[in-house]
């Protein structure tokens, strides 16, 4: 099975020089292209124009742009074959890095949907998942403030049918 | 931002990670995630349970209710029943059960005639990346055809990428068993990167009442265009031979060791 972090090992693109991010709140963040190339959407436009010198990601906030880019960065120097990083230190690694509150990590897989970064989106997605499993319905709503929209007839048949999770 | 602002293609995708009785109370804490499961045709739903030792005791769920793709319903054939959810694989994009691999060039494999009993069949695949179709049709049925229809009602498939999306990794072990009208039939497939292990439990045949079911089966393993494969081995066992054995706490590893076992005294 590929990990996340070995999804990110894929060859980048050959890249010199920086590029500027700019994020909808408009912080600015001085990237090298290689590590920016990492985001599939801005390996794109680097390849349209490879001299352009600044681009506005109107999507994504500072930050969560800034998350990325320690994403990327770090994927990229890691998952080099001479890097001497393990899989298990990458592991280690990607459960630290989405060690953040909530919101902050739904954001995080807006931003990693609207850049395209699978292995981010991959990573952020199953951190949720995580967080959802092992619980009621109840302690569901509670963990990410749901409100409980189902009419009583709809809560009437799901007790009914989903009486044997509770037996 | 919140849970329920990710778009619903997000959510999708991370409620294909969850599995088994993990998914359920999600599905029951609001009605946007209720709908996410009630997309019938946008994904179909795949039940893994556990059989234990006992494969003829394998009445799991109805079938019919299965077709519609519907949690729910789904669920409520499982109340009151002597089963386990183990797991619970998503296949994305397929209209299933209607799938129709052979028009795009899909190779199938079939396996002796089988009537009752228990058959246990390994084939191995070279190569790592595939999907397949497996499922039980009549024998005289041609599974290289488009659709086969009625008479192969039973079928499943996976795909070896839904092994990384949920998260999971090494062999894995599940279990499928159809419950149609008069006939059982129970599924098990352990897979692995290039190895199927699956068994087949004709555990009564069909009534003369649905005719198309009647008559010895077959069962078929539809594969990536240009997969190779080679069915290693055949084993069948009486009907009832394993339910004579001693009861063991049902889990995946013990069911592994089960088909080693048979493998071993073959």
């Amino acid at each position: 099975m590929a990990t996340p972090a070995a999804a990110a090992a894929a060859p980048a693109p050959q890249l010199e020089g920086d590029i500027k991010l700019v994020s909808e709140d408009a912080h600015e963040f001085v990237t090298p292209k290689n590590v920016a190339a990492q985001c599939k959407m801005i390996k794109t436009m680097l390849e349209v124009s490879e001299e352009q010198e600044f681009i506005n990601l109107p999507n994504v906030k500072g930050k969560e742009l800034e998350k990325v880019i320690e994403y990327c960065r770090y994927h990229v120097q890691a998952d080099k074959p001479d890097s001497g990083v393990s899989d298990n230190d990458k592991k280690t690694w990607d459960e630290n890095f989405v060690k953040v509150d909530k919101e902050t990590l739904f954001n995080l897989i807006m931003a990693a949907n609207y850049l395209d970064v699978k292995s981010l989106l991959d990573l952020t997605c199953a951190t949720v998942a995580n967080m959802l499993k092992n619980k009621t319905p109840e302690e569901i709503r509670r963990e990410f403030n749901i409100k409980n929209d189902l009419t009583p007839e709809e809560e009437e048949e799901i007790k009914r049918e989903s009486a044997w999770l509770y037996q | 931002m919140s849970l329920l602002d990710l778009p619903g293609e997000i959510l999708q995708d991370i409620l294909l990670r969850i599995s088994g009785a993990d998914l359920i109370p999600i599905f029951l804490t609001c009605a946007k995630l209720r709908s996410i499961a009630d997309s019938q045709h946008s994904w179909s739903q795949r039940c893994v349970v556990e059989f234990g030792d006992d494969l003829s005791r394998n009445e799991i769920f109805d079938w019919k209710t299965y077709y519609q793709s519907n949690l729910f319903r789904f669920t409520r054939a499982t109340v009151g029943r002597n089963i386990k959810f183990l797991d619970m694989l998503t296949v994305e994009g397929l209209p299933f059960p209607t799938c129709s691999y052979s028009e795009a060039g899909w190779d199938a494999m079939t396996t002796p005639v089988i009537t009752r009993g228990i058959h246990v069949f390994q084939t191995t695949l070279l190569k790592s990346q595939y999907l397949v179709c497996i499922g039980v049709c009549k024998a005289d049925r041609d599974v290289n055809q488009a659709s086969l229809g009625m008479p192969c009602p039973h079928s499943w498939t996976f795909h070896s990428d839904q092994e990384f999306r949920s998260g999971r990794t090494g062999t894995k072990t599940f279990g499928d068993t159809a419950y149609g009208p008069g006939h059982t039939v129970g599924v098990v497939v352990d897979m692995d990167a290039r190895t199927l292990v699956f068994t087949v439990n004709m555990k009564r045949m069909p009534p003369l009442s649905v005719p198309e079911m009647v008559g010895p089966m077959r069962f078929f393993v539809r594969l990536a265009p240009g997969t190779a494969w080679s069915l290693v081995r055949h084993y069948a066992l009486p009907a009832g031979r394993v339910a004579e054995q001693p009861q063991a706490a049902p889990s995946p590893a013990g069911f592994r060791a089960r088909l080693n076992s048979l493998f071993a005294s073959d």
